[in-house]
């Protein structure tokens, strides 16, 4: 089973999350804030992560940097409730920027595109 | 003159003896007032009286002298001793001399004695002197310019000089024995006459003038003193008059009445004709616009009342280009256009006031299409052309009239036919030194000549003229740079309001994106957890409507989140390589409900499917906006139709529905942001579509009429531009 680390500040939408992706196959686990998700990130060794980018404390994006010093190959997909963000994502070393939304469908369907690349979308 | 001693006869009765007559002989000869001198055969003196010696201012004793030593010179001695020896009885004038005098005028007889001569002398210096004086006054009446004539009491004239004799132009013998009357001019008062006629009936004085006549019947003036001649018993011996011709100078002094009285009426008239120009000025500066005092100016050198040229010509100075250019004319070019033009001046009605008049010609003597007009705007000339007339009198600054082709400096005549005339004045309108343009006047029709009289009053006109024109044309500038000035002023403000509401709209979507966060945070909580609960259920579960439609509306109002957030700040579309197809048929059942309910009937119609390259959120935003919009604009049912396809390369969507359509009015501005006809909505919607489009390279449609329903079309190119184009399987 593929792990993923999903750094989330807002509580309701970490249970969310986690009922979702939980449905969907996966280990999920979740970090409240930046400090948090890079030592889990240290820790678990997640398949992919999942980060919002407006938190308290550290910023998502030096999350981020920190988070791929470890390993630079591992998918980094930024979820934000800011739209216009997604312009610039690729350079923040992030593979896919996905707009925050009740409707989950999208942020599914990326992260099965990275663990399952043969498979469901 | 005392007889020859030797001749006298003795007294008749001697009274005394023969020795008292020998005294008394001695007496007479020492007493007598004429001198004596008895000289022997060698004309020495022999014997002279005591008189002899005064006379000839000698010492008392002139015995033993010569007398030719008196004698002056050598021809008088001759003279002297041959009239001694004539004997002639005639007495001589001589002049002797003494070492007292030079000369002694003298008179000498010569009376023969037996062996001797006796000299009677007589001192004839006073009859010199008397004599001379007598030939003064003879030379100088007979010589003076003025006519000198001597009548007796009875008018007859016994004197006249030759001035006289001219002045009637007879000779001496037909004027003297004439009487004056003779000369008298009955055209003259017979008052004077009488009068003139008393005073020599009274032997006075009389002066005056009168009218003669001359010889060929002319009447002439003259200036006549009357004096009587009187002699010391005041007998009248005649009157001496001295008269002067003074036709000609009475000639002069009627030219000189007859120039005051021609000064005099002159004054009057250009006393007039300033007080004209005067009202003219007043009217000049009355009028408002510049046109009206270009008009009123050449109305005023072609009024009857004024200056009555037959044509005026205005020329004025474009500053832009420093040039001379013609711009409006008054007057009559030919006999035909003075027909027309003059009656219909003659009819204006006159007023008394010379401005009134004026006033009325400017309305009702419109210049219309006359030849003038055209020659006006043929006409022009560069300022620093100097071989042109109208330049040229620029810079003399005084006007210049042409006569015959020509003028007192040589100019281009290309002018005389541009007028077609030869004759005419031009007049500079100056204002200090400053050229504002050029009045050119004729007598084309009527050829009256033009005088100077007439260019100086023109002159005068032209400098008000000048200062009017000047001054209106800087008033128009003015209002001009005022109203230019206003208006810029007007969109700076605009520019501002403007600026204003950009920030306000900046400020504006800085907030939307807090509060859009704000509320999207929640939303994604509802409508992520509502899905939740929509999965655990079954179709046919009678809470899964309402579950739905709880999803519903919050994906809505996602959408709606998104739209203002993408207003406020556009992001790149993210492109993906995917079909449209699927997401036309997500978003249609999101309103399926709807639809049914109110008798929308839904028709696809998918042609082609192939997948292409758009940003999925994006674009089904755009979509989900229109059928929102076509589902909104048919409440009472209709007809919604979606197909897509593709064509030259470009993916076409056409979304048509039979709703109430969009006003002609509402159409053009459908795209504009905040832009709604309903009470509900943003009015962002078809405007963040616009955008999302255009950003994929991509345009959009909309044809609508009312009540016939709205046809959107969507074009999306295949291929993009891009660089980081991307597919779903993408690995870093």
């Amino acid at each position: 089973m593929k792990k993923i680390l999903i750094i989330e500040d807002e509580t309701h939408l970490r249970q969310l999350y986690q009922t979702e992706f939980t449905e969907e196959g996966y280990e999920v686990v979740l970090a409240k804030n930046g400090f948090e998700g890079i030592s889990l990130c240290k820790r678990e060794n997640p398949d992919l992560v999942v980060v919002d980018i407006r938190m308290p404390g550290m910023d998502g994006l030096d999350t981020i940097s920190h988070i791929l010093e470890h390993d630079r190959s591992r998918p980094v997909i930024i979820h934000s409730a800011y739209p216009h963000y997604q312009d610039n994502f690729m350079s923040w070393n992030a593979d896919a920027f996905v707009v925050k939304s009740g409707d989950l469908s999208i942020l599914k369907e990326k992260v099965n595109a990275f663990l399952q690349p043969a498979g469901m979308g | 003159m005392p007889d020859d001693l030797n001749s006298r006869q003795p007294c008749s009765e001697p009274r005394t003896t023969g020795l008292s007559l020998q005294a008394d002989l001695e007496s007479i000869i020492t007493n007598t007032p004429v001198g004596i001198v008895i000289l022997d055969e060698n004309f020495h003196v022999v014997y002279n009286n005591p008189r002899a010696s005064q006379i000839l201012l000698h010492r008392e004793d002139l015995q033993g002298i010569s007398i030719e030593e008196l004698c002056k010179n050598n021809h008088d001695r001759n003279l002297l001793s041959s009239y001694l020896k004539s004997s002639l009885k005639a007495s001589l004038p001589f002049t002797f001399q003494s070492p007292f005098a030079n000369d002694i005028h003298v008179r000498i007889t010569v009376s023969r004695l037996q062996n001797n001569y006796c000299l009677f002398v007589e001192d004839h210096s006073e009859i010199l002197l008397l004599e001379q004086e007598l030939q003064s006054f003879k030379t100088a009446i007979h010589a003076a310019g003025d006519a000198i004539f001597i009548f007796d009491g009875n008018g007859l004239i016994f004197f006249t000089n030759p001035a006289f004799e001219h002045q009637v132009n007879l000779p001496r013998e037909q004027i003297l024995g004439q009487k004056i009357q003779y000369f008298w001019s009955e055209n003259d008062s017979p008052s004077l006459r009488e009068d003139l006629w008393r005073c020599i009936q009274n032997a006075r004085s009389w002066s005056g003038e009168m009218k003669w006549i001359r010889s060929d019947h002319t009447s002439y003036n003259v200036e006549m003193r009357m004096t009587p001649i009187l002699t010391e018993e005041k007998q009248v011996v005649g009157f001496i008059c001295v008269q002067r011709d003074i036709t000609e100078r009475k000639k002069i002094e009627k030219q000189l009445v007859d120039y005051s009285d021609n000064l005099e009426r002159m004054v009057a008239e250009r006393t007039e004709e300033l007080a004209n120009l005067h009202d003219i000025t007043q009217l000049f500066h009355s009028a408002q616009t510049l046109d009206k005092r270009l008009r009123l100016l050449l109305i005023s050198a072609t009024a009857n009342e004024v200056f009555r040229f037959n044509r005026a010509f205005l020329l004025l100075v474009d500053k832009s280009n420093k040039n001379l250019e013609g711009r409006i004319a008054f007057g009559p070019s030919t006999p035909e256009e003075a027909g027309i033009l003059w009656e219909r001046v003659d009819q204006i009605p006159r007023s008394k006031s010379l401005a009134d008049t004026l006033q009325s010609y400017l309305q009702y003597a419109g210049e219309g299409e006359i030849q003038a007009n055209q020659i006006a705007q043929k006409i022009g000339v560069p300022l620093d052309d100097s071989s042109s007339i109208l330049t040229k009198a620029i810079h003399l600054r005084r006007a210049v009239v042409i006569k015959n082709g020509t003028g007192e400096v040589e100019f281009d005549p290309i002018i005389l036919k541009q007028l077609g005339n030869d004759h005419f004045a031009v007049v500079p309108l100056l204002v200090e030194n400053n050229p504002i343009g050029v009045l050119v006047v004729d007598n084309i029709i009527t050829r009256r000549p033009i005088e100077e009289d007439d260019i100086q009053l023109l002159e005068i006109l032209a400098a008000q003229a000048a200062l009017a024109i000047a001054h209106a044309d800087a008033m128009e500038q003015l209002a001009r740079k005022v109203k230019e000035t206003e208006a810029a002023y007007a969109e700076l403000r605009a520019s501002q309001e403007k600026l204003i509401e950009a920030s306000k709209f900046a400020a504006l979507g800085q907030m939307a994106a807090t509060v859009a966060h704000e509320i999207r945070t929640p939303l994604v909580a509802i409508g992520g957890f509502v899905n939740l609960l929509i999965k655990k259920r079954k179709p046919d579960d009678p809470e899964y409507p309402h579950l739905k439609v709880v999803r519903d509306e919050a994906f809505r109002l996602e959408d709606v989140l998104n739209r203002l957030l993408y207003y406020a700040r556009p992001s790149m579309p993210q492109l993906e390589v995917q079909l449209i197809e699927p997401l036309i048929v997500g978003a249609l059942s999101l309103l399926e409900t709807e639809f049914k309910e109110n008798g929308i009937e839904v028709k696809t119609e998918f042609a082609t499917q192939e997948p292409f390259p758009f940003d999925r959120n994006q674009i089904r935003q755009v979509i989900v906006n229109i059928i929102q919009n076509s589902f909104q604009s048919m409440e009472k049912g209709g007809k919604l139709y979606i197909g897509t396809r593709e064509k030259n390369g470009e993916i076409i969507i056409e979304v048509r529905d039979t709703g109430e359509g969009i006003s002609p009015e509402n159409l053009p501005r459908i795209f504009e942001p905040f832009f709604s006809t309903k009470h509900a909505g943003t009015g962002l919607g078809m405007h963040v579509s616009q955008r999302i489009i255009q950003n994929h390279g991509g345009s959009i449609e909309v044809k609508s009429h009312l009540n016939q329903g709205a046809e959107v079309t969507i074009r999306l190119p295949r291929k993009q531009e891009r660089a980081d184009e991307k597919d779903s399987d993408h690995r870093r």
